[in-house]
């Protein structure tokens, strides 16, 4: 093996630090956009409505049963033949924020359902409409539910945004490939790419656990069952 | 506008694909488990300097995105001197992949075992290695087999990467099909119905084998 010569990362640091952006800005537009229409999924498969249910139902198996790729290129292609032309980063959010949206939808869903009945029954025995009894009792609980979830599937998002390279979005590893292909240089461009990718998802690890702490006072006292009153998960 | 009789003729080679994808993956996931079997029992052993590097690589693993490792074990197995065809770079990287997850399952399972059934092993005189050959390791697989078929659907839907390393399977096949007929929307909806089937179904068994699990208590 010939040695590894890093002195290709430092000639194109600033390729690196703008595909290194590009990475940071999809994922930090994707993550809320999927968590909203997660949210918007879970209570539809939540609803009391059929029509609403099924749609939910279909939405999150498709999603989540054909493969990433598949999807982006299909949102890709298809597009066009209705006329409809946007940049390729715009479909590459779209369809990152479309996909994990299922996951999200699941993790949420799982949250609320965790909660025992008994809470919302609770709040409508007291009058509450089921919205109210949603909005007041169910909502507020739920970030000690689903943040350790949402820390995986954020990081997971970060690492499925590498696939946006194959339509073309300049983000990170596309930008590796570039300097790949430009220098003849292959694995180091790759190795640096991997570490880039360490930072994000370590900051993430690292943040959001730092935001659960700070709601629910340290990890000890956090954590589900911590609120429940009437024998749910740990009660 | 999507003309569905080129779905249908697509269908048949990207079968073709995707059973390649399916034996890919099957194989893949076998030597996970044996390669996370034997990380779990060395990490057991509670030596630091090997403990500090399997964590390393689980971070790596779980830190990165399988693009980027595919293409790492593509281009860095032959600059060390290795030379083989791409699918066998392709393996390598799913295997190192699935085996981090595996490895975390497999030690989140080990911590559901009775405790009562290591002191139980000792006291009838079995040693280590025995112990984990009859107790832990057959009860620690069993427990994870949910985990197992949602872990095989995650790698399932993570062939169509190989296509970016030149290994045929349904992407590349929907890939060469479009190449041909330029109707990508119409072969790639063929790809996604097919992905769809298979997982579904097999989800479908994974939801049916924890409920039976579960009632033995084993979940």
């Amino acid at each position: 093996m010939a040695g590894l010569d890093f002195a290709i990362i430092t000639d194109n640091l600033s390729l690196f630090m703008r595909g290194f952006g590009v990475t940071i800005l999809i994922s930090a537009i994707a993550i809320p956009l999927a968590i909203v229409f997660g949210g918007i999924v879970a209570l539809c498969r939540l609803s009391s409505l059929k029509g609403a249910r099924i749609f939910g139902t279909c939405y999150v198996e498709v999603l989540r049963n054909v493969p990433f790729m598949i999807q982006i290129f299909l949102i890709y292609y298809l597009l066009p033949f209705y006329g409809i032309r946007f940049p390729a980063y715009v479909v590459g959010v779209i369809g990152l924020a479309l996909y994990s949206s299922a996951y999200f939808a699941e993790i949420i869903r799982a949250g609320i359902l965790s909660l025992s009945k008994g809470q919302l029954e609770s709040g409508r025995a007291i009058g509450m409409t089921r919205w109210q009894a949603m909005r007041l009792i169910v909502f507020p609980q739920l970030p000690s539910y689903v943040i350790p979830p949402f820390i995986n599937q954020s990081a997971s998002l970060v690492k499925e945004s590498s696939i946006l390279s194959t339509i073309t979005v300049h983000e990170l590893t596309m930008v590796t490939q570039r300097v790949q292909l430009e220098f003849y240089v292959f694995v180091e461009p790759l190795l640096f790419a991997a570490c880039l990718y360490l930072v994000i998802n370590g900051t993430i690890v690292v943040g959001l656990n730092a935001v659960k702490n700070r709601l629910y006072g340290g990890a000890k006292a956090a954590g589900p069952g911590r609120l429940t009153m009437d024998g749910g998960p740990n009660g | 506008m999507i003309e569905f009789h080129y779905v249908l003729d697509a269908i048949p080679q990207l079968v073709e694909g995707l059973l390649i994808a399916v034996i890919f993956t099957a194989l893949a996931l076998t030597l996970s488990i044996a390669l996370a079997v034997a990380l779990t029992i060395i990490r057991a052993a509670n030596s630091r300097i090997v403990n500090l590097l399997i964590g390393a690589y689980v971070t790596y693993i779980r830190g990165t995105p399988l693009l980027v490792q595919l293409f790492i074990a593509y281009y860095l197995l032959p600059e060390i001197g290795f030379t083989f065809p791409a699918y066998i770079a392709g393996l390598a990287a799913f295997v190192l992949n699935s085996a981090a997850i595996m490895h975390e399952v497999l030690r989140a399972s080990i911590t559901m075992i009775p405790p009562g059934h290591f002191d139980a092993a000792r006291t009838i005189g079995l040693s280590k290695l025995q112990t984990w050959r009859h107790i832990t390791v057959p009860q620690a697989l069993i427990r994870v087999i949910p985990q197992v078929i949602n872990e095989f659907i995650i790698l399932l839907k993570a062939t169509p990467l190989l296509a970016f390393i030149s290994v045929v399977e349904t992407f590349r096949s929907a890939q060469l099909l479009y190449a041909n007929n330029f109707r990508p929307v119409e072969v790639l909806i063929g790809a996604a119905i097919i992905f769809f089937v298979v997982n579904f179904s097999i989800s479908r068994t994974g939801v049916f084998v924890e409920r039976k699990l579960a009632n033995r208590g084993l979940v």
